[in-house]
């Protein structure tokens, strides 16, 4: 993938569209274009993903936050992953 | 390699920003290949205040890391009230710009944490590139360095 490409198609799309998915984990399609789904579960995500067709190669894994961060910060605490 | 910033957004002005709401940030796609090779890409943050490279831990098993025996240690990350319990395994890391492609074996953590991105940090990750932080052309330059015994293509 180019991810310069990806990048500055992300950078790109508004954030109004980005608002449905805050908090969440996304995938965006590999051209940067668009978000292919969204859930506070990831597994739940890939899940969906894979439903519907797409690939691990498909897409890349992100989040969606509008918060301030001091290095790489965690969505609000959902249940434990360790009791999954 | 050239990596351009994305950029995240707040919902409000932000003081530091002079009310600006974009906050740029060295952000790559780095794919990670488990032992079976099993493989999602992920956004990963370069951080170079951070000491290791770290993945969420739902991660490790949607890429066929067997974490059972994994040696344990405790890690800090920033605005976390306490260190947690990171879990190590050997991976297979792939950073590319779609011009260079490097992929190198590497020694990671896994968080029990809704991580919003992989953290690149040093070990696994920034001992093996220099870079460069351009902020005003918002990229980042990340070359392999002499101790990079990974592929390039």
């Amino acid at each position: 993938m180019n991810w310069n490409e990806h990048v500055k198609n992300r950078n790109a799309v508004p954030v109004e569209e980005l608002l449905p998915y805050e908090n969440q984990y996304v995938a965006w399609s590999l051209d940067g274009t668009r978000i292919l789904a969204g859930d506070r579960d990831p597994l739940k995500l890939v899940a969906k993903l894979t439903a519907a067709g797409h690939r691990s190669d498909d897409y890349v894994l992100s989040s969606v936050s509008f918060g301030s961060e001091l290095g790489v910060g965690c969505l609000p605490e959902g249940p434990s992953e360790e009791a999954r | 390699m050239i990596f351009r910033y994305l950029v995240d957004y707040a919902h409000v002005p932000q003081v530091s920003l002079g009310g600006g709401v974009e906050r740029p940030k060295p952000v790559a796609a780095i794919r990670l290949f488990g032992p079976g090779g099993g493989t999602y890409v992920m956004d990963g943050h370069f951080d170079t205040a951070a000491d290791d490279t770290i993945f969420p831990l739902w991660l490790s098993a949607m890429i066929g890391v067997d974490l059972s025996q994994a040696p344990e240690q405790d890690v800090t990350l920033a605005g976390r009230p306490g260190p947690v319990r990171a879990r190590f395994a050997h991976v297979e890391l792939r950073l590319t710009d779609g011009r260079e492609t490097c992929q190198w074996p590497a020694l990671v953590g896994f968080v029990p944490l809704a991580l919003r991105r992989a953290l690149l940090g040093y070990a696994g990750c920034l001992q093996f590139f220099d870079g460069e932080f351009r902020g005003n052309d918002r990229e980042a330059i990340i070359i392999p360095n002499g101790a990079f015994s990974g592929r390039r293509w």
